[in-house]
């Protein structure tokens, strides 16, 4: 299970009001046991929102993507994508976790290259009514290509 | 007291001080500014040519139109720019990205030549030519005739601005009773100049024309990793060949901005080589082709599972059907094929990797120096003759590792996959020549 705690401010905050505010929490858990998975396979993975309150949140993205990684401009194509906001989120915001399913495509296959990394990952995106933004990521490994070609 | 707002953020690795918000507002402001600017502009310039066109204040001409094309692009970057920049603060990459790929579907749905796979090579510019003996011709790599077309234009257009200054000091001397020195002086230089680039010109063409084009062809793509393809390689020209190797070779190219400067950076990262190691025979035919095993070279993918791959050399014949003079021909002299080709690191040792970046520009830059500066000739045997009338000839079979990569593009990087035909020759200098092809995942075909 991944879980991120979101950025602090870099100034100190008072007593008082950290006692009184509490940071949201994300999780992101695959369902399987290994995070390594071929093309066209189910990818199956649950996440879960803590520590907030539906009045707090503006809205949810979960994705699942590739980026690339190294030594060119980072690029990236997004293979699901899901948006909450309004009444949808009510079911998600309650702590517990919610499965999401989908078909992996048949490529990029994740590649470890020498200028170049392909990558997968799942992400969790949380915007809250204040501004502030919390992400979680879980990166997964797509093909059989461990090592670079 | 609350901490000023600071306008001007500071670059920290990858992230940025001070408040991003600020940035994009400013330049959102800015481009909105320029937008309205051009509005306004239009409108005056539109607006005063229509309701008082006897005014002479905006005349129809070349002012007119400099002020309407002027107030045109202001409003279109302006108005481009901050709906970029807007659109780029109030969504997520995610989100921009999730807009995009649903754009570009519903085009490809619309499309008869759709793209199934968005990050793979387009297969139909590969697959437009048909070949003789197989399924596909490959066309060559684009830009290869780039130095060519550039020497071309450079003497052209130079001996064009020396020919009408000669005509010029010329016409000068002949008609005046004193010519101009200076012109006369200053066309010295201009001369030399011209006898290099001409001469450069003339190289480069020799060089293209008399080792003649190379013509590669494969029985199917795109090509999947663990199977095998049948390739054939045609030379044409005359050339006698010392040393000629194919090989698949994966490059990794990158796009990333150094400063100011966009850079590309291009390095091999795998080679998959077919070693041409032929033995002189006599009484080889056609009809019963000497069939020669040779060892699945280069870098496979790091695991080197594939152990059983094995890419061979089946069948070499000159294109006339004269079965003697072709052994004899293509050979070469049955004295020296005694000698060993000489082969590369990466050809020889199947796990072998490429040299390091450092080694391999250095590689590079003296290979390049050698191209244009060699004066000797590699002095090995001739093993492979190419006639006008009688090309050389070759049939590969090639067999993929399971384990590689396959091809990828996408804005800014790309792994591609290239047939790469090196030779080098008694009488040219070394020349290297390389064909795009796709490979694709096995799930995806």
């Amino acid at each position: 299970m991944a879980r991120v705690l979101p950025k602090f401010p870099s100034r100190r905050l008072s007593t008082q009001r950290r006692v009184a505010r509490t940071e949201p929490a994300l999780g992101l858990r695959f369902l399987g046991l290994q995070p390594r998975f071929e093309p066209a396979e189910l990818l199956e993975f649950e996440f879960r929102v803590q520590r907030v309150t539906l009045a707090e949140v503006d809205r949810l993205e979960i994705s699942v993507m590739w980026y690339t990684e190294g030594k060119g401009t980072e690029d990236f194509g997004v293979h699901l994508f899901q948006s909450l906001f309004g009444d949808e989120l009510a079911p998600v915001i309650d702590g517990r976790p919610h499965p999401i399913v989908t078909t992996l495509p048949a490529s990029p296959l994740s590649y470890e290259g020498r200028l170049l990394n392909i990558r997968w990952c799942t992400r969790l995106r949380l915007y809250l009514n204040d501004g502030r933004e919390i992400s979680a990521e879980k990166p997964f490994y797509l093909g059989n290509l461990t090592v670079e070609v | 007291m609350a901490k000023w707002v600071r306008l001007w953020g500071k670059k920290r690795g990858a992230r940025m001080s001070g408040w991003w918000v600020v940035g994009s507002v400013g330049e959102a402001a800015f481009f909105g500014i320029l937008f309205l600017l051009g509005i306004v502009s239009l409108t005056i310039v539109v607006s005063w040519q229509v309701f008082w066109p006897e005014s002479n204040i905006i005349r129809p001409g070349s002012g007119f139109w400099l002020m309407f094309s002027a107030s045109l692009a202001f409003t279109v970057i302006g108005l481009t720019a901050f709906v970029l920049q807007v659109s780029q603060t109030l969504a997520s990459p995610e989100r921009r990205s999730a807009l995009a790929s649903k754009v570009k579907s519903e085009h490809q749905r619309r499309s008869d030549t759709a793209n199934e796979h968005a990050n793979l090579p387009d297969l139909s510019e590969m697959t437009d030519s048909p070949g003789v003996k197989l399924a596909y011709r490959l066309a060559s790599q684009r830009g290869e005739n780039s130095q060519l077309i550039l020497s071309a234009l450079f003497a052209t257009a130079w001996n064009s601005v020396v020919a009408v200054m000669l005509v010029v000091d010329i016409f000068q001397l002949t008609s005046q009773a004193r010519g101009s020195v200076f012109l006369t002086l200053l066309l010295l230089p201009f001369l030399t100049i011209s006898v290099f680039a001409t001469r450069w010109f003339f190289q480069l063409f020799r060089i293209r024309t008399g080792i003649g084009p190379t013509a590669v062809e494969i029985s199917t793509l795109p090509l999947v990793p663990g199977c095998q393809y049948r390739l054939y390689i045609c030379q044409y020209g005359k050339v006698d060949f010392t040393d000629f190797r194919i090989a698949l070779v994966a490059f990794e190219e990158t796009t990333f901005q150094q400063g100011t400067d966009v850079r590309t950076e291009v390095l091999e990262v795998s080679r998959i080589g077919l070693k041409l190691d032929q033995t002189p025979s006599a009484s080889k035919t056609d009809t019963e082709p000497e069939e020669e095993s040779a060892e699945n070279q280069g870098d496979l993918g790091g695991t080197g599972k594939d152990t059983d791959a094995s890419n061979e050399v089946v069948r070499e014949r000159a294109l006339s059907e004269s079965q003697d003079s072709n052994s004899d021909t293509i050979n070469g002299d049955s004295a020296d094929t005694s000698g060993e080709p000489v082969a590369k690191d990466s050809d020889i040792n199947p796990n072998a990797k490429p040299p390091p970046q450092s080694q391999d520009r250095k590689s590079r830059r003296l290979r390049k120096r050698g191209r244009s500066k060699r004066k000797t000739r590699p002095s090995g045997p001739v093993r492979w003759s190419a006639e006008p009338e009688k090309p050389l000839e070759l049939d590969c079979t090639l067999s993929l590792p399971g384990d590689m990569m396959h091809s990828f593009h996408s804005e800014h990087s790309a792994l591609v996959w290239r047939i790469v035909i090196e030779g080098e020759s008694t009488k040219w200098p070394a020349f290297c020549r390389s064909f795009p092809v796709a490979v694709y995942p096995r799930s995806a075909v």
